[in-house]
């Protein structure tokens, strides 16, 4: 039987995992020579650029948010006058540590302003409405594997950007995915027991019922293995009880079970912040920061640091002016941040100018491909032009 | 050749079942022909079905059951909603609909068939509408002419994008469509030359899909002399079909592969079984109702060289349960579940189809399909309306023997194995564990219900059709 065919024809990560178990041995990558993971956050909604990464000391920036602006005695600094909102505190200790890349003014020419179709754009990394696939989609086969090279995190739909010609890449949501499900408490205890004696039975023949009976404890023997990982693993940290860290945890476990995959993807929503944004833009940073900050921590506990580097992105960042529910409103250009200990920590290219705006919004200096560009080359060894069309130079982001 | 097999006798074989008394007609062979050609039934259809005479059971099935226009003008409501979406969830979700719900099941289970054949994904065509459209053809050939449905797709908007006949023009050809319709949709390897692909290509210049509909651009068609299967001439798209059909390894490959999907999933035939079949299918112009009828007619598909010798695909498990269970599911869920087993409607891995048998079940898909054996016998939440307990209530059954007998009866028809005393036992536990509970009688046979559908569906056993 070809597990190969498996992996391409599933569309959820949980047919995959247990036959990657069989092949851990194989995890560094054939196609690229490299074992480089990149784990990538989606920001939906439009995450508010200048109230992520601020200019504290701007005019034009306190002017244009009477009641939004953060105040430099608030912000957590980082340099040329920029600080980070007083939550991401995560991502300051990542900053001090020299693992956390700030690249400005991301975005591309002729802006959109709706959500579904800017994040189209960024998934497709084009606009051309001839492309059906999303850039990670289009990356997998240059990956290797077998087409479990991408995986996705999370309970919703994947997302554009993992959708390629196998399909989308397969979703996860939880190790309990791989585990015969029979209930909780002694009854299930009981009942579990009982379907594994059920399927186990065999007469050793080649017949078809053989076939499957000895598939039954082969599947019971690959579940049992995930479950004494998930059991052996000890995170060096607590993670924070936020959707999005125990996303992040369950890749952690997933990178030192040694799973071949390359790319992990994940979303953090609620970032379409129209009214009364301050509270929940806070806490929404916060939950990003401490996640990723837990999560690189684990890593390099675990020996995994210099592997793994996070992408954090959204599909457009938010008008400069505060609207009139003390909100935002949908804009263009934000920074996009890396993290990990590979990334050379600092402010990538300068804020966008406050002087030349586009109808009231930031104007982008560098389009996300040439982000996309330099994860692609410089950290997952593969050639952006199989990839993404048109020539983008690469960002110099690394150590 | 298998030993099931070796034991056939081809002059025999297709020869229409006559129940014997060292053969009788019984609810293991119903229920054996439902589940091949209806997706199973609710177990009183397979108990009447059981009472008949198997010619009067296989009319049955062929003819479907009545209700059929208005179910159809369901779908037709349906389908507006599905079209103005434009969205391939809802597209599989509309023939998953149809799939769990149609009076005539085996006409769905052949347009999977033709499906799985001419297999077309939306993944690069791209259009709900489009995939939709070659849907409905497929569906109306379904148990209609093969040599018809092979014209239609030919010409098949969706199938144009598909094999990039968009792109095949004189003077410079695409012989993706040229290939495949010889290697994989009529003939097989080894019945044609690379040189009649070449031909067939030029045949096959000046089509493409424009607005949705096919449209022949004279311009761009190679009307030259071309030489296919030996033969000269000014050939046109539809000659290519035509040449094909009239191979006599087209209808023996298509013969086969219904074998493959009606009667046995693993032995390969011998030419001796296959030949009067395909002889006959090519005499009656690719009658492929004809073709279905005569093989659930035979004594080979009663025979134990049938019975139990598929693996369910994941379309089979899980509709298949959800009918024998006599309930309802969310067909967008069903079609997620689906999806998650490895067979996702409308996104076929490539053009081969999904290949189907053995490759259905690893490790991993067998403990996914054990997973929605317990999520879908729960009696609640998403499966409140496929309550075993239900079941249980209708047919008297009260005792663990019973109920285990039931659904063992219900899901596999065989109450004789080895498994049955174990389920008996996991029963009589679980009566005991509630001992201390004050359970109403009524609560208890719901419960065991459950438990029961839950471990003969968990069985491997369940996974054979």
């Amino acid at each position: 039987m070809s597990t190969r065919r498996h992996f391409l024809t599933t569309t959820a990560a949980g047919l995959a995992l247990p036959t990657v178990f069989q092949r851990m041995s194989r995890a560094a990558n054939e196609a690229t020579g490299k074992d480089s993971i990149l784990v990538v956050v989606q920001l939906s909604g439009g995450n508010d650029g200048l109230n992520t990464v601020v200019p504290y000391n701007e005019a034009a920036y306190t002017k244009a948010r009477p009641t939004l602006k953060i105040a430099s005695q608030s912000v957590l600094k980082l340099e040329q006058g920029l600080g980070l909102a007083p939550t991401l505190k995560g991502f300051s200790t990542l900053w001090e540590a020299g693992q956390l890349a700030v690249v400005q003014g991301v975005g591309y020419a002729q802006p959109n302003r709706s959500h579904f179709e800017s994040m189209d754009i960024w998934h497709k990394a084009t606009t051309a409405a001839s492309e059906k696939y999303g850039w990670l989609g289009r990356c997998a086969p240059e990956l290797g594997g077998a087409g479990d090279a991408v995986l996705h995190i999370g309970d919703g739909e994947p997302p554009l950007a993992v959708y390629g010609a196998t399909g989308y890449a397969p979703s996860m949501r939880s190790i309990q995915d791989f585990q015969l499900k029979t209930g909780s408490g002694a009854d299930g205890d009981r009942r579990r027991a009982a379907v594994e004696q059920l399927s186990e039975k065999s007469n050793g023949g080649d017949d078809l019922l053989s076939f499957v009976q000895s598939s039954a404890k082969q599947s019971f023997a690959s579940a049992a293995r995930i479950r004494e990982v998930a059991a052996e693993y000890k995170a060096a940290i607590d993670y924070p009880q936020t959707p999005l860290a125990q996303r992040l945890k369950l890749i952690a476990q997933l990178i030192d079970a040694k799973l071949p995959q390359r790319v992990y993807y994940v979303s953090h929503d609620g970032f379409d912040t129209h009214a009364a944004q301050q509270l929940s833009h806070g806490q929404l940073l916060k939950t990003l920061g401490d996640a990723l900050e837990a999560f690189h921590s684990d890593l390099k506990s675990h020996g995994h640091g210099e592997r793994v580097v996070g992408f954090v992105f959204s599909e457009f960042g938010r008008r400069v002016a505060e609207n009139g529910s003390q909100g935002t409103d949908h804009g263009t250009a934000a920074p996009v941040f890396l993290t990990g200990a590979a990334v050379q920590g600092g402010l990538h290219g300068k804020h966008p100018s406050f002087e030349d705006l586009d109808q009231g919004d930031l104007k982008f200096h560098t389009d996300f491909r040439s982000v996309y560009a330099s994860l692609l080359q410089d950290w997952l060894g593969v050639v952006p032009g199989h990839v993404l069309q048109g020539n983008h130079p690469t960002l110099a982001l690394w150590k | 050749m298998s030993p099931l097999l070796a034991s056939i006798r081809p002059e025999l074989a297709w020869e229409p079942f006559t129940p014997t008394r060292k053969s009788r007609w019984s609810v293991e062979k119903a229920a054996h022909l439902y589940r091949r050609a209806a997706f199973g039934a609710p177990w009183d259809v397979i108990e009447a079905a059981a009472a008949l005479t198997p010619v009067e059971a296989v009319e049955n099935v062929i003819r479907g059951r009545d209700g059929i226009e208005r179910f159809e003008g369901d779908i037709a409501r349906l389908t507006l909603g599905t079209l103005e979406s434009n969205n391939s969830r809802e597209l599989q979700g509309l023939w998953m609909y149809r799939l769990l719900n149609s009076p005539h099941p085996l006409k769905e289970k052949l347009t999977l068939f033709w499906h799985n054949h001419f297999a077309t994904s939306h993944a690069k065509v791209n259009s709900v509408r489009l995939m939709h459209s070659q849907n409905d053809t497929l569906r109306r050939y379904a148990l209609g002419s093969f040599a018809g449905l092979l014209r239609e797709m030919t010409f098949d908007p969706a199938m144009l994008i598909w094999l990039d006949s968009n792109t095949n023009r004189k003077g410079a050809p695409n012989e993706n469509y040229a290939r495949e319709v010889f290697e994989l949709f009529s003939l097989s390897p080894g019945h044609y030359t690379e040189n009649d692909i070449k031909e067939a290509a030029l045949a096959l210049t000046g089509w493409s899909a424009k607005d949705e509909q096919p449209f022949f651009n004279p311009a761009e068609y190679d009307a030259g002399e071309k030489t296919i299967f030996g033969q000269k001439g000014a050939f046109t798209a539809g000659d290519v079909v035509r040449l094909a059909l009239s191979q006599p390894a087209c209808a023996r490959f298509i013969v086969r592969k219904l074998f493959r999907e009606l009667i046995n999933d693993h032995d390969l035939p011998p030419d001796a079984l296959i030949e009067p079949l395909a002889i006959e299918y090519r005499l009656r112009d690719y009658d492929t109702g004809w073709l279905v009828k005569r093989m659930l007619s035979s004594w080979l598909f009663y025979s134990e060289a049938s019975i139990h010798q598929r693996i369910k695909s994941p379309i089979e498990f899980v509709v298949g349960t959800v009918r024998s269970l006599s309930g309802t599911i969310s067909p967008l869920q069903a079609s997620e579940v689906c999806a998650q087993l490895g067979q996702s409607l409308y996104f076929p891995p490539n053009v081969k189809g999904w290949d189907g048998g053995r490759e259905w079940i690893s490790s991993t898909t067998l403990l996914l399909r054990q997973n929605v054996a317990f999520e879908i016998t729960k009696g609640r939440d998403e499966a409140a309306r496929l309550d075993p307990a239900r079941l249980a209530v209708k047919y008297q059954a009260k005792t663990p023997d019973q109920i285990a007998d039931l659904f063992l009866n219900m899901f596999v028809q065989q109450t004789q194995s080895p498994a049955r005393e174990q389920i008996v036992t996991q029963l009589k536990a679980e009566i005991e564990s509630a001992s201390d509970r004050p359970f109403a009688q009524r609560e208890n046979q719901a419960r065991l219900a459950r438990l029961a559908a839950h471990l003969v569906l968990a069985l491997p056993e369940a996974q054979l059709s």
